[in-house]
């Protein structure tokens, strides 16, 4: 699940970056408003992290700028105004959840997978498929009850693939995904995760689509 | 504490006029006691030549010894006359007999008298008035000789009388005046309390102010008196509203400024207690513990700017200080982050000693922040020069880096309190500058920001008047 935190503060942005990482996102940062207005414009993310406080472009203001330009994506601010007045104004210019500094990691990271759920129109957190269970919270996946470890990447692949079931997800939509702007990223990357996939969870579900992409069928 | 006004105001007031009316009682005693005497000889005058008028120039020819007994007859008259008259009141028969007088014949002969007159002759020496003495008893006389007849008549008063009037009048003053003295004391006292009512007044407006609230007083409501007093109670006020608010400021700024190195701290914190490896483990404690430092570096440059601001308008403590011998001080400090940065440190000086007039401490900072800047800002394997001159009226000190330098539409904002320039990957709290600034300001020097001539960087120039 690819996500985009704005954030100035050096130290602060790279934290966050490291422990969403660790629940399994790929963050991509950047660090003032002007160019998160660019990214947004050109490219899809699940959701946003928002500082306020930022340079060239205020938070407030690129917040309403793309939601004026149509963005729907869920929106989180991170800032370290706490007032009503600051909360209201914040969610009222179009952001989803408002959390003040200093805040719980993993309660961001709870609030980042409910967000995207919602956004994605399911209410049960639990992804299943077939005998296959995804628990976003847990970080845990089931065949027939039984527990599969997966690493981080095959872990938010299927998770994306679940997520979008009855729908084909091209190849650059994956490895954006899965990777953001990481550079040096092996061409055949993306194959190999689907190898491991169908192989651990001894599931054929995971259907290519030559020349277009990967789907999972929908459920049913 | 002073005793109150109200107090001192009435008790001096009454004092004075204690003094003042005691010594108009006295003076008006004696010029009522001549007025009484010249009152009573011209009524003397009048009555005895009256009588000597009525007796006529053929006084042996009269029927002496009824006149006589008539006269005897005179004191029970005047009895009978005051007890129909004033019924009660005491008569003052010792009057009666206090008053005499006496027809005397050229030989010597009593021929009429008043009753209880003196059996002695009370004649002067001379016609016209005169004091004799008698039996210890002193007397006005006046004496009248009619030539045709040859008859002295005399009229005599006792003095004791006479002086009484005075006395008695000089007594009721007296009277008038103790009933008085307290009904004066009583308005005075309202008069002052009313007087000092608006002072009241305004000790009620600042009593029952809220602490917050420091308005100042409305000068339109004060007694002039008191106008200077209010006047610098209101500007006491200012300055403790400018005070407040600073405090308040420095507080909010504080948690705001503090909460995204906190956030940052709890983040690392989380990210390593998340993690099972080892590597990434110890890379998120690093940048934990680089976290705290910065948080400890805000905090410092905070209390520095608080401590800074309070004397906004003024500059305590100061001293001739030689610039040379603290900037050198503080290099020699500075100089190990230098070397661990691989940063050249170089101090130029015109001088050995160039004198300022300041706040040792207050330069100090100033010193330490710009160098300190210069270092931070600074890239590996580059060049921190530090210049002291001086001439006839400025002593300069200036810092050069060749770091990124600002920009120059941001060589304005990077005075503002925590405003950093973007994408630099130090950590400054963003007080640096403006802490220079302040003090700076505080020592009447002016600051500026240049670029150097060849490369990027920047020179920062600060002149002090001499």
């Amino acid at each position: 699940m690819r996500l985009l935190l704005v954030e100035d503060d050096e130290q602060l942005g790279d934290a966050v970056k490291a422990g969403l990482t660790q629940f399994g996102y790929t963050v991509d940062w950047l660090k003032d408003g002007d160019s998160a207005r660019s990214a947004i414009r050109s490219e899809t993310f699940e959701l946003i992290i928002l500082d306020l406080g930022l340079p060239k472009l205020s938070g407030l203001a690129l917040l309403q700028s793309f939601r004026q330009d149509g963005v729907s994506t869920p929106v989180i601010i991170l800032t370290a105004r706490e007032s009503v007045e600051d909360r209201i104004k914040g969610l009222d210019s179009g952001a989803d959840d408002y959390l003040t500094k200093p805040f719980d990691l993993n309660e961001l990271s709870a609030r980042v997978r409910a967000l995207v759920r919602r956004s994605q129109g399911r209410a049960d957190a639990i992804l299943q498929y077939r005998n296959v269970t995804l628990d976003p919270a847990a970080h845990s996946v089931t065949v027939d009850n039984e527990l599969v470890n997966l690493p981080r990447r095959e872990f938010s692949l299927l998770l994306k693939l679940l997520e979008n079931s009855g729908h084909v997800l091209s190849r650059e939509q994956l490895m954006q995904s899965l990777y953001g702007w990481e550079e040096d990223v092996d061409s055949n990357a993306l194959e190999v995760h689907i190898h491991n996939l169908r192989k651990k969870l001894n599931a054929n579900f995971i259907r290519t689509i030559r020349g277009v992409g990967y789907m999972v069928e929908k459920n049913g | 504490m002073k005793a109150s006004i109200r107090t001192f105001l009435l008790l001096n007031l009454l004092l004075a006029i204690t003094i003042t009316t005691t010594l108009t009682a006295i003076g008006n005693y004696y010029l009522d006691q001549k007025d009484i005497q010249e009152h009573l000889d011209s009524l003397m005058a009048l009555s005895a030549l009256s009588y000597q008028s009525l007796l006529g120039d053929d006084i042996h020819n009269r029927p002496l010894q009824k006149i006589q007994d008539s006269l005897e007859f005179i004191p029970h008259k005047i009895e009978n006359f005051y007890q129909r008259r004033f019924l009660n009141d005491q008569l003052p028969t010792s009057y009666i007999d206090r008053f005499s007088f006496q027809v005397w014949t050229n030989g010597g002969k009593l021929l009429l008298h008043s009753a209880h007159a003196p059996e002695v002759p009370l004649t002067g020496d001379v016609d016209g008035f005169s004091d004799l003495t008698i039996d210890n008893q002193k007397w006005r006389i006046f004496t009248s000789y009619n030539d045709k007849s040859g008859i002295r008549t005399a009229l005599a008063e006792r003095y004791d009388t006479r002086n009484e009037l005075g006395h008695r009048i000089a007594q009721d003053d007296l009277y008038i005046m103790l009933l008085t003295f307290p009904l004066s004391g009583l308005l005075i006292w309202i008069i002052i309390g009313r007087g000092l009512g608006s002072l009241d007044k305004v000790a009620k407006e600042v009593a029952n102010r809220a602490p917050s609230h420091l308005q100042p007083v409305d000068l339109e409501e004060v007694p002039e008196e008191i106008k200077p007093v209010i006047d610098e109670l209101n500007n006491l006020f200012n300055r403790l509203k400018e005070g407040f608010e600073r405090e308040k400021r420095f507080a909010a700024d504080a948690a705001h400024e503090l909460r995204t190195p906190l956030a940052a701290i709890k983040t690392q914190a989380q990210v390593a207690l998340n993690t099972t490896n080892e590597n990434e483990k110890t890379e998120a404690l690093q940048k934990l513990i680089a976290s705290v430092n910065r948080s400890t570096h805000v905090v410092q440059q905070l209390l520095t700017m608080s401590k800074l601001v309070p004397e906004a308008d003024t500059l305590n403590d100061v001293v001739k200080v030689n610039l040379v011998k603290i900037t050198r001080e503080i290099l020699a400090m500075i100089a190990p982050t230098a070397i661990e940065k691989k940063i050249e440190l170089e101090l130029v000086v015109s001088d050995e000693k160039i004198m300022l007039n300041g706040n040792p401490t207050a330069l100090s900072i100033l010193i330490r922040n710009l160098v300190d800047n210069a270092i931070r800002y600074g890239h590996e394997n580059s060049q921190v020069t530090v210049k002291v001159y001086k001439d006839f009226y400025h002593v300069i000190f200036e810092v050069e880096d060749n770091g990124p330098g600002i920009p120059e539409e941001l060589k304005s904002r990077v005075f503002e309190r925590f405003y950093r320039v973007l994408g630099n990957k130090s950590t400054g709290s963003g007080l640096g500058l403006a802490i220079v600034q302040q003090i700076t300001q505080l020592h009447g020097g002016s600051i500026s920001l240049n670029s150097p001539s060849k490369g990027t960087g920047l020179i920062v120039k600060i002149v002090f008047p001499l």
